[in-house]
């Protein structure tokens, strides 16, 4: 059976031309029972493609192209997780031993990592074609030679005929070479295109890598290298043996990845003590100070979840976010615990945030005896800080941390622009061309965009019938590495055997895998994100500090009613998720009173609920102008403080557990299949769990039909309510700094950059109705960014055009020697370019200044 | 048209994204007063269903998917009074779409959709540029 060894996906980025997952599709499809994916420089689809294809039936083989010293290249498919281990530390090395983006392997990286790699020597771009090519065959030898050290019976000469001048002869000589060398054949296609009539959008994806990021490369020479039938293979490659052995290499390749298992990394604590111990004895203490008097139900309920994390063996990962959680706090850094994982009172007794007790939250929806993934604890972070939270666990964690990927796809917009670029197009006619163009177009969409949406009715883009449908044929492809805004991944050793690591911009390693293919792998992935709210809230705190009040915002009573009169006024630009046009008007409608409202008002403003129909409902019976009625009593209890309405996850985790018995994991995973990507069977499944268990409760068939009816409509659309608690605190925390210390709070988003949704423009208006004066930026008085002046907002230099961050720390250190006295003497001592005074001049910044510049002159 | 004041927002607006001295809209109110337009302050209070013209800067502008698959875009423009918010149907998005998306400020007329006692939006029927306000292609809207 003939197998494809050598393919090359879209994550060979701006080179080929199709998904890892297309390649499954088509190969299935061509009859093919297994498939290589072996991309330039790295496994960036290899987890992607590994599970498509274990879906699909096919067995996967997961290799790289490796590009060698010498700028030739090598094929090496990974024969075992032992393989898969060498081939992700051949690429690190590659990658972070040489400049960013010029990956290279040196021969004696080749041979430290080389333990069960099967190694094909190289397409076109392999040394051993070349010095076939340049009929140094000596060398050639000597190097078939070299690389049979390494590699042993595992190394193949690759020959491929695609039709080229030279293609035939050197075939032969290559096999001749082979030969004398006692090393087997075997035949490649190197596959760029799964289909002949893809070979154009190869040209215009080389073409990008041309013109947009000026590198030096050609795409290639026919429309030959698509994946071909083992007959058409054959008829060009007169070698039976070397295409049996691609099947025989097939067979050899047993790579099995270790998905669906969790490794958590070993928490280094003090010796002696285990991980389980010293997280209980942290929890009790913490608990005992937290609660007084503690309840019984506190207790139990803290038993519960130490016994399942202990149990699961998580205590060490617990111990590992506590501890960067300790740095944040001794830094002063301002932090939040999102998502599921407020729901636990372990996690609140460690890293603070809202009461799960006092606002009921469920600890099952984080973590229980079904979930086999590792339960994600994310930290919301003061985003100018983050990355030093980023370092600390870089530094703490050297060799088993990365950042985690994400590969961005093109979209229309993007595409339109490099497809334009590649294509030779001015950028007037490019920016022509995408004028009106929806910046979250998907390609695939851009056909009908054009045809439908009225402001593209004249558009020149019509006309370019070629670049729209290139754009659309290229929608869902990668074209580069990107870093995610704040996955770490931490590994329980080594983290180049676990994923290819390379270095980002900011110099942090960066995987070569995205948050699903980490999840895949069952690795530990912190969120550290940034939130640019923490730090306008920092900021505020800081001035207020500045002014002798020392204020303790996360000790604040959640019932203060001047906040939630400013809330119900919705006023609330700037305030945490509820300035939005739409959480505006829904506060307008809820007139929240009570922690509880906020909850409700951020969970309802979803798509899920607005597209369920679920805020009218609401609404109405938080108003006492609808009755509220249950399907049964015993919801009572469950959907009270909901007005009836299912809006949380946690509910339908409590219907489920409550009414049809279930388990709180086999609730969880029912709801789990309910909402995501389920299907008839699935569905059909569950369905008999649910009812099953309403009947064995006592309840009518009736009952449990509609009762599983209410669970399935609106399980897709329930928000979790312990991510919705976490956010509320910080939307109340934000409404009461803005109704009690307004200048502050507007000094704070002013320099905390563009939070939330509105540009800072309309933060310094809603400052200026609120009755605060706006000062203009004065090269006396100013600061580098905005700051408080009796009262008033005083504008910062920086926020001038031309002047920024560099040019304002200059005037203000010459500022620091005297104030300036006119324009000239400004002039004189600071040096700056005309424009940039001219800027300054407009800006009022030189105001009560060119009087005295006359009297000098 | 306050033409001192619309020169000095100009020229502060050519070297600042903020402004010290005041709102854009500021400078042409008393012509907008004068053909009906009124600000975001006074819309608060209006009726539901009744029909007003308003003026402002536009701030965001957002499609999100829809359950009927249409096309409706939220926008919400700044007067020199606060914040108000639009909502463009289809049917309009097809005269108008093409000056929403290439106008910093825009004049609306539509009617009025209250939610609640507090909040209100405006759906538009009508979108013009400031400029046609001094070509006399308004009117007074009465």
């Amino acid at each position: 059976m003939f197998t494809h060894l050598h393919v090359h996906s879209g994550f060979s980025f701006l080179y080929g031309t199709f998904t890892p997952e297309a390649l499954v599709h088509r190969a299935r499809e061509m009859g093919f029972s297994a498939v290589a994916l072996t991309d330039k420089n790295g496994l960036y689809g290899a987890i992607r493609f590994y599970k498509a294809a274990a879906k699909a039936g096919i067995k996967p083989i997961i290799g790289a192209e490796l590009t060698l010293y010498d700028c030739s290249s090598l094929t090496l498919l990974a024969m075992s997780i032992n393989g898969y281990q060498s081939l992700c530390r051949l690429l690190t090395a590659a990658h972070l031993g040489n400049p960013r983006g010029n990956p290279r392997c040196s021969l004696g990286m080749l041979k430290k990592h080389s333990a069960d790699l099967l190694c094909l020597t190289g397409d076109m771009d392999g040394k051993l074609r070349r010095l076939v090519a340049s009929s140094d065959l000596d060398q050639a030898f000597e190097w078939l030679r070299m690389l049979k050290g390494i590699y042993g019976p595992y190394l193949y000469v690759e020959i491929q005929n695609h039709g080229l001048e030279n293609d035939l002869k050197d075939m032969e000589i290559m096999a001749a070479l082979a030969e004398s060398a006692g090393i087997s054949l075997a035949a490649t296609n190197e596959v760029t295109f799964l289909e002949k009539e893809d070979y154009a959008i190869h040209r215009r994806l080389v073409g990008i890598q041309r013109s947009v990021h000026h590198r030096e490369i050609q795409p290639l020479p026919n429309d030959s290298f698509y994946l071909k039938i083992r007959e058409e293979i054959e008829t060009v490659i007169p070698y039976q043996e070397a295409l049996d052995s691609t099947g025989h290499i097939a067979d050899i390749c047993r790579l099995t990845l270790p998905i669906g298992r969790i490794h958590p990394p070993v928490f280094p604590g003090p010796s002696g003590e285990s991980a389980d111990k010293r997280l209980t004895s942290i929890c009790y203490r913490t608990l005992a100070k937290k609660y007084k008097p503690t309840s019984l139900k506190t207790l139990q309920r803290l038993e519960h979840e130490l016994d399942l994390i202990t149990r699961k063996g998580l205590s060490g990962y617990f111990l590992l976010v506590k501890d960067i959680c300790d740095f944040v706090r001794t830094s002063n850094i301002r932090c939040s615990v999102r998502g599921s994982a407020a729901g636990s009172l372990v996690t609140y007794l460690l890293l603070g945030g809202v009461d799960p007790i006092e606002h009921d939250l469920l600890f099952e929806r984080f973590l229980n005896e079904g979930r086999a993934d590792l339960p994600d604890i994310d930290l919301d972070l003061d985003s100018l800080r983050r990355d030093e939270v980023i370092a600390y666990v870089m530094d703490k964690y050297r060799g088993q941390t990365a950042m985690v990927a994400t590969i961005p796809t093109f979209r229309a917009r993007g595409a339109i622009r490099k497809l334009g670029r590649a294509l030779g197009y001015p950028y007037a006619y490019i920016d022509r061309l995408t004028a009106y163009l929806p910046y979250f177009l998907s390609s695939a969409g851009i056909l009908e965009a054009a045809e439908t949406l009225p402001e593209l009715k004249d558009t020149p883009l019509k006309e370019e019938r070629d670049l729209l449908e290139t754009a659309a044929r290229i929608s869902g492809l990668p074209f580069q590495l990107s870093v995610h805004l704040g996955g770490v991944i931490i590994a329980p050793e080594d983290i180049s055997a676990w994923v290819p690591v390379e270095m980002s911009n900011k110099g942090f390693p960066v995987a070569q895998y995205d948050k699903d293919d980490v999840e895949a792998l069952g690795l530990v992935k912190l969120d550290l994100l940034g939130l640019r709210m923490h730090t306008a809230v920092q900021l505020a705190l800081d001035a207020l500090k500045e002014k002798g009040i020392d204020l303790d915002l996360d000790g604040v009573p959640l019932d203060d009613e001047k906040t939630y009169r400013l809330l119900r006024t919705t006023h609330t630009a700037g305030v945490f998720q509820v300035e939005s046009p739409g959480q505006r008007q829904l506060l307008g409608r809820l007139q929240p009173k009570k922690f509880k409202d906020i909850i409700a008002e951020i969970s309802l403003f979803r798509p899920g609920p607005m597209e369920g129909d679920m805020v009218n409902p609401y609404v109405l019976r938080n108003s006492g102008k609808e009755r509220l009625t249950y399907l049964h009593p015993a919801l009572a209890p469950i959907l009270k403080e909901t007005h009836g309405v299912l809006l949380f996850q946690e509910q339908v985790l409590r219907i489920a557990h409550e009414m049809a018995g279930l388990s709180y994991a086999e609730a969880d995973n029912l709801r789990r299949a309910m909402t995501k990507d389920r299907s008839p069977e699935e569905m059909a499944r569950v369905k008999e769990t649910f009812i099953r268990g309403c009947l064995s409760g006592g309840h009518t068939r009736e009952l449990s039909e509609k009762l599983f009816s209410m669970v399935a409509s609106f399980a897709a659309y329930g928000f979790c309510k312990a991510h919705a608690a976490s956010f509320a605190h910080i939307t109340y925390q934000s409404a009461y700094l803005k109704a009690h210390h307004s200048l502050e709070f507007y000094l704070g988003l002013l320099n905390a950059g563009y939070v939330g949704s509105y540009p800072q423009s309309v933060f310094v208006n809603e400052a200026r109705r609120s009755g605060i004066r706006i000062l203009a930026p004065h090269v006396n008085f100013s600061g580098e960014v905005y700051t408080i002046e009796n009262g008033a907002i005083r504008i910062g230099l920086s926020l001038v055009k031309g002047v920024g961050c560099q040019f304002a720390r200059r005037i203000l250190c010459d500022r620091a020697i005297g104030v300036f006295s006119s324009i000239e003497d400004f002039r004189r001592r600071v040096g700056l370019p005309e424009k940039v005074i001219e800027n300054l001049f407009l800006a009022g910044a030189f105001a009560g200044l060119a009087e005295k510049e006359a009297a000098c002159g | 048209m306050d033409e001192g004041k619309l020169k000095a927002l100009l020229l502060e607006a050519r070297v600042m994204d903020v402004s010290s001295q005041g709102h854009i809209l500021e400078a042409f109110r008393s012509d907008l007063a004068k053909a009906g337009f009124i600000t975001s302050a006074t819309l608060r209070w209006k009726e539901h269903d009744a029909m007003v013209r308003l003026a402002g800067e536009v701030i965001l502008i957002h499609t999100p998917p829809t359950k009927s698959k249409k096309r409706v875009m939220f926008l919400t423009l700044e007067d020199e009074e606060g914040l108000f918010d639009l909502t463009v149907f289809e049917d309009v998005q097809k005269r108008c779409a093409r000056n929403i998306l290439s106008n910093p400020v825009l004049l609306i007329e539509g009617q009025v959709n209250r939610f609640g006692i507090r909040e209100v939006s405006v759906v538009v029927e009508r979108v013009w540029p400031v400029k046609e306000l001094y070509q006399g292609k308004i009117g007074n809207g009465r």
